[in-house]
């Protein structure tokens, strides 16, 4: 029989070590705390030589891709070698739900130091001062001359808070063999599209003319493929403080869309996944994408048959998508974080990051001079050439301005509309009319 | 000699503490986690917050409550969520039922059978997404296929890409992840049916149907119930499903709730509208609790059989 004074001690003992243990664990509610990100230095910081042990946190999608290993072995590797004190955590998250990580990393001060951002979510943190002023840490004059012109997108109500990380520049892939075997050129024009695809389409042996994304349910790529059409036909969403979705332009833009959407020689309602292994294998002619040269790396059967060429629609823009590196304002390491940044902008690594980023041009490119790595990586990456010559010409789907911060609810008024026409609820005009009244309205509320 | 009697205190007063003791701990674990959450999400439907300086809101009253509300987003929402509610709870309470009452059956291989139901439960949510993704494909599904085999369908039908049947297409994977654990809970309560009144009524020449209906059902109805409000609630919060089939799509077809909780919240950065929506499906599903709980109460006490009449 237990005595019951020990029984209550025992049990008075079991209550206090819970109580300590629920102490313990207990953390500060997110979200609640007031930013602790340091002042930023007001001239470009110097390490001292016996520097105390740091480590950056950087993030990127990249590090979960094939090019990973080279991107860090140009960039990140040696930069640790000169600087034994820093540490670099690479912090690797998926591209699908990368924007929304950062940002919920970033409303708890817990975000990377270094942030490799897309433009939607550069736009985001922005607006909420959430990314440090890079001009007193790095001098823009010294990288200035090489700098792609792309990287003045980096600049927001004159402050500059990123430079280009890379600019995906997307084009028209083709599959040469499948073209030159129904003896088709290129297609330069929308009917020369229309036809070629036409062509190639062949149900019964499983082989469609085109492909592109074309569900809500991968939007995110969706976005960037269906603006190619948009910008081809130059249109454009956003024009300075104005909504200019119900136009002309963009009304051509999305007939043109549809009009190979119905024809019966795009494959619709697949992912990108399986239309890109598709191309890879011949049973798709032509695809609007980007990362031709990472694809190549999954699937090297495409190298000597798969290349780029731009769009074929008349008197409008190429699509490139900047995506940016940044600090973060939260950032306890501001110097060292400079100090990577404009490792990262030095030619000895802006030349390795052109080969390593396989067909993605980084922040600097001497068009007139490369490397001579790069002009190694050249001989055998035929299919870079197209896209240097798009780069003039590239555009991002919605470019700076006071209304880029709607490009989330822009997107998916858009793509929501578009879909309702796709499965014929709805005609084109009403599309145009609904989005327009929808960004307007969201504009309305800034 | 004399017996010394230790003083004892009487029963009830020394054990009157313990229960409260050991409930004491989990309540204040539980309480300050979710009561803390619920105060937080409250003030944050009231406030204009962004989720990338959440310290920083402005306290908005119900102005975000009535820019939801007048949302026609909102209305196709609300469609969508109780479409998806009511279709995924009846597809599963169906398919759970008929599957316990044979489980609950004699035959070789029933230990095997009740092990093997519970698959599609235990498969994580996100592999059941991606597979039906394949299998909704519209050029190359094995839906497609086998319906076009057997000749249900002339031609390839589009599922997922097609408003008509993209509700159809999202509930397929919600009610085979779902009933297994409806199969199981049923079947449990089945076990529990007094074998000798089931007895009795065969006895009195009762068919299958009449041995159900005035035996079983009543015996089981209160697990009936529970396992109806767990699992209308557990619909009202899908998502991953949802998500990664459609993403809401196309249109607003299948845009439930739970999805505009997310893009709100995550994709547009607007805490205080995403927690808006959020607390009216928290609001939808109390109601739903408060319902159960009334009609719980009506006649019967919860948790206990009704006795056939």
């Amino acid at each position: 029989m237990l005595d019951s004074h020990h029984s209550t001690v025992k049990l008075a003992a079991v209550g206090v070590a819970f109580a300590l243990i629920l102490a313990g664990c207990g953390t500060a509610s997110p979200g609640t705390a007031a930013p602790t990100g340091t002042a930023a230095p007001t001239s470009t910081a110097v390490v001292p030589t016996a520097a105390p042990p740091v480590t950056l946190e950087v993030a990127s999608w990249v590090w979960a891709e094939p090019r990973g290993a080279d991107v860090a072995a140009a960039w990140i590797d040696p930069f640790q070698l000169a600087h034994p004190n820093i540490t670099i955590e690479k912090v690797t998250i998926p591209y699908a739900n990368y924007d929304n990580t950062i940002n919920a990393q970033l409303g708890t001060n817990a975000a990377p130091d270094v942030l490799q951002m897309s433009d939607v979510g550069f736009a985001q943190a922005v607006a909420a001062n959430r990314l440090t002023d890079l001009d007193p840490l790095i001098d823009y004059a010294t990288y200035q001359p090489k700098l792609l012109p792309q990287n003045e997108f980096g600049v927001r109500n004159d402050t500059r808070y990123g430079y280009i990380y890379s600019l995906a520049v997307f084009g028209m892939f083709y599959n040469k063999q499948l073209l030159d075997g129904a003896n088709l050129a290129v297609p330069t024009t929308f009917d020369e599209f229309l036809a070629a695809a036409a062509a190639l389409t062949d149900t019964t042996a499983g082989r469609y003319g085109f492909a592109m994304r074309s569900t809500l349910a991968e939007s995110a790529g969706w976005w960037p493929m269906f603006s190619m059409w948009v910008l081809g036909n130059g249109a454009k969403y956003l024009d300075g403080d104005n909504v200019t979705i119900d136009t002309p332009e963009m009304h051509r833009a999305v007939e043109q869309y549809m009009t190979m959407y119905n024809s019966g020689s795009m494959l619709t309602g697949t992912d990108a996944a399986t239309f890109r292994r598709l191309f890879a294998d011949g049973g798709v002619g032509m695809t609007f994408d980007n990362g031709l040269g990472t694809q190549m790396a999954s699937f090297p059967q495409m190298l000597g048959n798969a290349y780029i060429a731009p769009t074929p629609f008349e008197g409008g823009n190429q699509l490139a998508l900047p995506l940016y590196i940044a600090i973060s304002e939260d950032s306890p390491h501001k110097a060292e974080a400079a100090m990577l940044l404009e490792y990262f902008l030095s030619d000895e690594v802006q030349g390795k990051l052109a080969v390593a980023l396989r067909g993605e041009l980084p922040a600097t490119f001497d068009f007139e001079h490369p490397s001579a790595s790069y002009q190694s990586f050249l001989t055998d990456a035929y299919w870079v050439g197209p896209l240097e010559s798009q780069v003039a010409n590239a555009r991002p789907a919605i470019e700076p301005g006071p209304l880029s911060i709607l490009a989330p609810k822009l997107a998916t008024a858009i793509l929501t509309e578009l879909s309702k026409v796709q499965s014929g609820e709805q005609t084109i005009d009403e599309m145009l009319a609904n989005a327009q009244a929808t960004v307007e309205a969201a504009a309305a509320e800034l | 000699m004399q017996l010394v009697t230790a003083h004892r205190k009487p029963a009830r007063l020394r054990a009157w503490w313990i229960p409260y003791a050991l409930i004491a701990l989990p309540a204040v674990y539980v309480g300050g986690i979710q009561l803390f959450t619920l105060v937080r999400g409250l003030w944050l439907s009231l406030s204009d917050t962004n989720l990338l300086t959440p310290w920083d809101s402005t306290f908005v009253g119900l102005d975000n409550f009535q820019e939801v509300l007048t949302s026609p987003r909102f209305a196709d929402a609300l469609q969508a969520t109780i479409v998806y509610v009511i279709g995924s709870l009846g597809g599963a309470l169906a398919l759970g039922l008929g599957a316990a009452l044979i489980l609950n059956a004699r035959f070789r291989g029933r230990r095997l059978a009740r092990a093997l139901v519970a698959i599609p439960w235990a498969t994580p949510g996100v592999a059941v997404a991606l597979v039906f993704v394949w299998i909704f494909n519209d050029q190359f599904g094995v839906l497609n296929f086998l319906l076009t085999s057997a000749g249900l369908l002339a031609r390839y039908n589009t599922w997922l890409s097609n408003p008509h049947n993209a509700m159809l297409a999202v509930l397929i994977p919600t009610v085979w992840q779902l009933f297994p654990i409806c199969a199981l809970v049923i079947l449990a309560a089945l076990q529990a049916v007094p074998e000798d009144l089931v007895e009795a009524a065969r006895i009195d020449r009762a068919d299958s149907i009449s041995r159900f209906s005035a035996v079983i059902l009543p015996a089981i109805k209160p697990t009936l119930a529970t396992i109806t409000l767990l699992a209308t609630i557990w619909s009202f919060r899908r998502f991953e499903l949802v998500w990664l089939l459609t993403q809401g799509g196309p249109g607003s077809a299948t845009n439930t709730l739970a999805v505009d909780v997310y893009r709100e919240t995550f994709l547009y950065a607007d805490l205080g509208l995403g927690a808006t929506v959020g607390m009216i499906g928290l609001t939808l599903s109390m109601c739903v609790t408060l319902v159960y709980f009334w009609w719980g109460g009506r006649g019967s006490t919860i948790g206990e059989p009704e006795v056939a009449r």
